[in-house]
């Protein structure tokens, strides 16, 4: 069973999770759409984000195989130097960093498109706020459907609806 | 706010009012095509076409079109490079310093800045490859398996160009972009159409739901350092383009930040004019407010400082060492051939901005956008002193020469000006100028 509730203030929309989580519901299950972003208890967010762990290894990865293409370039055709060394670290270097930063961005990129969930085939259709309504969803088995609607209620839901069966 | 909380209870209740006309206002731009735009748009495009024709003129008829010439092979073009380079840090520099400082203030600005930074780059990329004449081989400077069994010379600074700047243009976009994402979703809803479809199909599926806004946020955090990170490699490796050359007043060890000191002083006033432009022709005088302007003049005051500092450091060296080569140059930037571009960038970089913005009186709007302009003038001069002046006298005396410009680089110099504005009314057109999701968050913030 899916619940939407609408609130009309969005400063209701964080007791409203808050209530929900105490009453134990799973942060997965619950969700808040807003036009802006709306401040609420950390908890629903407690899973830690991977972005920066991506943003780290794609810029390894990247800057890695970056290098190692350069020194096989520089080996597969040896210029003359003049007595120069070959494969320098000192001047493949910059472009060693330049494209270590390009994998950081490629990785944020991948990590908000996933985090996000942007690109992705929805399993419920979201509710669409307008300019000054926030709308919390939870999933729940039906059983508490009735408790959580009551809680929604209490916290100064305007509209709380039932319906989007999970398939 | 007095104790009762009564100005709260005022601001709650004329929050929806204030909020669907901030979304209104702020959507204006993107529908009809008002006289004055057209006209714009008329004028800065006649700019491109004839800078598109000068440089197919000199595609035709070859680079010997230009005015370079031995001893200065390095021109307009390179000139503009480096001056179009430096724009670009008004955006992602400025915006991911104020980003990651978390200045409330920043809100309406970033995305002007953060525009300016993809245009400006955009055309700064373009000139290494007019200035190469034969344009269509620029692919040679990527690396793919060829008959001839050869590869680019990674150990080229020229090389490192290519890869710092295809990272910061691409880092730029992203970063453009991303906070965009809110803004396309809520412009799909409020459009129809063609247009609808574009900015649903951009906006990736975004719903506004409270995982999405927690990801962005984190990842705009992270990507302003990275882009941080970037926009200081990337005008340094501009300034190795020079240094790395054993050429008397480029072989210095702090041009790379003298660079990127002068980039951001570039950039900055690049910002305070568009905004200016903005204010004046898009009616955001509601939200690009005299203390943004009041901010960014500070900042502006803050890098005419440093920018005096640096420059008096490079001068009183090559002044001090008096290496003939050096103090050759030096000569005749201050009372030779070069003179009267030297004192002109001293007035335009330093005077005018220090007097103007130092004494608290004189700082308003228009001074502000004055002081924009003339850096702006005077940091092309800087590089042009710094290419041109340089090149024209070089070790041996008997080879020194002069430069002048021809039609065809003055052309492409100004189509180039034309083209960021051309761009700048386009994208007006496409995506809403202040970030709307993100000023709307600041509604209740005290300074705004």
């Amino acid at each position: 069973m899916v619940l939407t509730a609408r609130f009309d203030d969005e400063a209701l929309a964080a007791p409203a999770v808050a209530a929900l989580l105490d009453a134990g519901f799973e942060p997965r299950s619950i969700e808040v759409f807003s036009p802006r972003p709306v401040e609420l208890p950390p908890r629903l967010h407690s899973r830690r984000s991977r972005a920066s762990l991506l943003a780290v290894l794609s810029a390894a990865v990247n800057g890695g195989l970056a290098t190692a293409f350069m020194f096989y370039t520089q080996h597969d055709y040896p210029i003359v130097t003049g007595g120069m060394p070959l494969r320098s670290w000192w001047a493949t270097g910059v472009i060693t960093y330049e494209l270590t930063m390009a994998g950081a961005v490629a990785g944020l990129m991948i990590a908000l498109l996933w985090e996000a969930g942007l690109l992705r085939r929805r399993r419920l259709p979201a509710p669409v706020p307008d300019n000054n309504s926030v709308f919390v969803r939870v999933e729940c088995p039906g059983e508490n459907s009735m408790p959580a609607a009551e809680l929604l209620r209490k916290a100064g839901a305007a509209a709380v609806t039932a319906g989007g069966e999970d398939r | 706010m007095d104790r009762s909380g009564s100005s709260t209870t005022v601001i709650a209740a004329e929050r929806p009012a204030r909020r669907e006309e901030i979304f209104v206002e702020l959507l204006r731009p993107l529908a009809g095509y008002g006289r004055r735009w057209i006209l714009a748009v008329a004028v800065a495009g006649v700019f491109v076409l004839w800078a598109a024709f000068a440089w197919a003129w000199q595609l035709i008829h070859g680079i010997g079109v230009a005015g370079i010439r031995r001893p200065v092979f390095w021109g307009f073009y390179i000139v503009n490079f480096v001056f179009w380079i430096g724009i670009s840090h008004a955006g992602t520099l400025i915006s991911a310093i104020l980003r990651l400082t978390g200045a409330a203030w920043r809100k309406p600005v970033t995305r002007a800045a953060e525009a300016i930074t993809v245009f400006a780059l955009m055309i700064g990329g373009m000139f290494p490859i007019i200035h190469l004449g034969q344009a269509w081989k620029f692919y040679w400077v990527i690396p793919y398996p060829n008959e001839r069994l050869l590869w680019p010379n990674f150990r080229s600074p020229l090389l490192w160009d290519v890869t710092a700047i295809f990272t910061y243009l691409s880092a730029s976009i992203l970063y453009l972009y991303l906070p965009l994402i809110p803004d396309l979703a809520l412009a799909a809803t409020r459009s129809h159409g063609l247009r609808a479809r574009l900015y649903r199909l951009l906006s990736l599926g975004w719903e506004g739901s409270s995982r999405q806004w927690h990801a962005l946020e984190n990842v705009m955090k992270l990507m302003a350092a990275v882009v941080l990170a970037v926009a200081v490699s990337v005008h340094t490796v501009v300034s190795w383009d020079f240094a790395m050359a054993i050429t008397p007043t480029w072989h210095s060890t702090i041009f790379g930040p003298y660079f990127v000191i002068g980039a951001i002083f570039s950039g900055i006033a690049a910002l305070v004019v568009v905004m200016a432009a903005l204010r004046r022709f898009l009616g955001f005088e509601r939200y690009l407010r005299p203390h943004h302007f009041d901010n960014l003049g500070k900042l502006l005051l803050l890098m005419t400082l440093v920018w005096g500092y640096f420059t008096v450091a490079e001068y009183l060296t090559i002044w001090y060492g008096k290496q003939p080569a050096e103090y050759a140059i030096l000569h005749e930037r201050v009372s030779g051939a070069f003179a009267p571009y030297f004192w002109a960038m001293i007035v335009l970089n330093f005077a005018v901005p220090f007097l103007l913005l130092g004494v608290r009186r004189l700082r308003t709007i228009r001074t502000i956008t004055v002081c924009g302009f003339t850096v702006l003038a005077g940091m092309w001069l800087e590089r042009y002193l710094i290419v041109v002046s340089t090149l024209s006298r070089p070790r041996l005396a008997s080879a020194w020469g002069s430069y002048s410009p021809s039609w065809v680089e003055i052309s492409i110099t100004a189509g180039t000006f034309a083209g960021i504005v051309l761009l700048y009314l386009v994208f007006s057109k496409l995506f809403p100028l202040i970030a709307v999701w993100e000023y709307d968050d600041g509604l209740d913030s005290p300074v705004r």
